[in-house]
């Protein structure tokens, strides 16, 4: 019971690393393809696609949070690594497991947030462009926050028994 | 309560907790504070996608890292030795202006040292140059291009600051060139002083060089002129480049297989993905302290200590050096950039040359010890203890130390070009 669990959860875990991973690259696939459209339109024929601006900036804003996901995982975040360089493996355990598990409950703080700003933005219906409203866009808020959160926490608590049973590997 | 908040959140900070929570958590405890709703934070976020510039960082971070991979970095050494291996201290001259150029097309310094120094170290070090010279030369030549375009720090200071990013990228070229052309004099005297061999200009090696590199020679041409011309914009520029880089390095050269595009696409992303979420969570964090008119409150604190504009830029430089060598320099420009230009043209520094000083200031802490990012790099890529390539580094952040007060002190110096051009 308990070892098909786990199963059913790496598999989860490990069908979500899979679907970001082509939504990214399919994303800038997309971007390269359609700023090169723009522009050669615009050189060569003196026309554009009316809309092609707006998505690609949205497709930006996709693209740069989908990557700071894949950064989580990767545990490759800008940040101050001064003090971890001088520590035992213990205590970079144990400060990792601290930080991650802040960085989790900031995550959860701003998921919240955006959902209060998806119902906000649903409530006013402001349109981002052609017919398309903020809020179908701004989904990817919450489901980013949310994949960042979860990869802080199953590393979090992974420190955390590492930390307890003293073996840092 | 909030003096207790602030210190937690710095020592968190200095154990290494990634920046954006840093910074989001700031914005959230803040307007928490104030009594402002938490969806401030996402609304300011989602700025970024209003911000038509910023397309152009992925597009030329993934080209970056497509040329990382290719052989495109030893082309350009080739390129480049066969018109300037005659100096004394040619292939120092040589590993400059490659690793120059190369930042300049990436963005990213730690990428020039990955791609670069693996090629060069040994090169360098075949022709005799002292082992110590050579690290120190490729440790700290990794931040030089970050003034010429198109830099990708220098469009994101202009996206935050809304300053002209034409008028930054000829702004930076004096200056850049002044810093190259330093760094190559010592490397001159030091080719002399080590009596190293100098190879002969051939018109054949010249000939076969740029015949090697016949697809990727157009490809900065085009982008330079086609950017100081105005005919292209900076996010098109970098559509161009993008896709020229995929035709060439893909379907021309044949280095770089189709199959290893996803790949190098996600490496790219976690670079550029990692810089957003710092840039949106600042923006959000911005809006906070400007609302609370942070920087005026700092500038009526500093007014009443420093009269003078001369001594308030040499506070500025040791404050950026500090800045520099802690933080990586993307989020150094988001964080920071807001807080010091209302302070900066409150003593009338005009904000282009403003925009020099910060790079070449956030560049020059990449190499400084203890704790420049570019060291660490260094080390790890040649597999030398950190210590030697604090010594290595030494002289040459002397002589940039130096550049920068010329570049800090003589605002003209960024300036004249710009006034000439675009007045």
């Amino acid at each position: 019971m308990m070892r098909s669990l786990e199963r059913l959860l790496k598999g989860s875990l490990w069908l979500i690393d899979r679907v970001e991973y082509l939504v990214l690259v399919s994303l800038l696939t997309l971007m390269v393809g359609l700023a090169f459209l723009q522009i050669v339109l615009r050189i060569f024929f003196d026309t554009g696609i009316l809309w092609g601006d707006p998505v690609l900036r949205h497709v930006l804003l996709w693209a740069g949070l989908l990557g700071a996901t894949m950064a989580t995982k990767e545990g490759k975040h800008i940040n101050i690594d001064v003090i971890s360089r001088l520590l035992p493996d213990r205590g970079k355990v144990v400060i990792q497991a601290v930080t991650d598990l802040f960085s989790t409950f900031i995550c959860i703080l701003l998921i919240l947030a955006s959902l209060k700003f998806l119902r906000d933005e649903f409530h006013v219906g402001t349109l981002a462009f052609l017919k398309i409203p903020i809020w179908t866009v701004g989904v990817i808020f919450p489901v980013a926050f949310g994949l960042i959160a979860l990869r802080f926490a199953t590393r979090g608590f992974r420190n955390v028994a590492m930390a307890i049973r003293g073996n840092a590997r | 309560m909030i003096f207790l908040s602030g210190v937690i959140t710095v020592v968190l900070a200095l154990l290494g907790t990634p920046l954006f929570i840093i910074i989001s958590a700031s914005a959230l405890l803040n307007f928490y504070l104030v009594g402002i709703d938490s969806s401030i934070v996402p609304i300011e976020m989602y700025r970024m996608a209003n911000t038509p510039m910023l397309v152009a960082i992925p597009l030329f971070a993934f080209a970056g890292y497509v040329l990382a991979e290719s052989q495109a970095p030893s082309r350009l050494v080739r390129v480049s030795k066969a018109f300037l291996g005659w100096l004394p201290g040619g292939l120092a001259v040589v590993a400059l202006l490659a690793c120059t150029i190369f930042t300049a097309f990436t963005g990213a310094s730690g990428v020039t040292i990955i791609a670069l120094g693996g090629l060069l170290f040994p090169a360098l070090m075949s022709e005799k140059y002292p082992e110590r010279f050579s690290l120190g030369l490729l440790t700290t030549s990794g931040s030089l291009g970050l003034l010429l375009p198109p830099s990708l720090p220098l469009i994101l200071y202009g996206v935050i600051t809304k300053t002209s990013i034409d008028r930054l990228f000829i702004a930076g070229i004096v200056p850049g060139v002044l810093l190259v052309l330093l760094l190559s004099l010592f490397s001159v005297y030091k080719g002399l002083e080590a009596e190293v061999p100098s190879s002969r200009v051939t018109l054949r090696e010249v000939g076969n060089a740029i015949r090697a590199a016949k697809w990727e020679l157009p490809l900065p041409a085009v982008v330079l002129v086609g950017i100081y011309s105005g005919y292209i914009a900076i996010s098109e520029a970098a559509a161009i480049t993008a896709f020229c880089v995929i035709v060439v390095e893909v379907g021309l050269y044949r280095e770089v297989s189709l199959r290893d595009l996803p790949r190098i696409m996600q490496k790219s992303m976690v670079l550029v993905g990692g810089i957003l979420i710092i840039l949106g969570a600042a923006l959000a964090l911005t809006n906070y302290l400007v609302d609370a008119e942070v920087p005026m409150k700092i500038l009526h604190l500093l007014k009443a200590r420093i009269e003078s504009k001369l001594v308030f830029l040499i506070m500025l430089n040791i404050f950026l050096l500090l800045v520099g060598c802690m933080i990586d320099i993307f989020s150094a420009l988001v964080v920071v950039v807001p807080l010091i230009t209302p302070i900066a043209q409150a003593y009338g520094i005009d904000p282009v040359h403003l925009g020099i000083i910060f790079l070449v200031n956030l560049g020059i802490g990449y190499s400084t010890p203890p704790v420049g990012m570019n060291l660490f790099i260094s080390s790890f890529r040649f597999d030398k203890p950190v210590l030697m390539l604090y010594m290595a580094s030494l002289p040459f952040l002397a002589i940039l130390l130096l550049a920068l007060m010329i570049i800090t002190y003589v605002p003209s110096l960024s300036l004249f070009l710009v006034k000439m051009v675009a007045p």
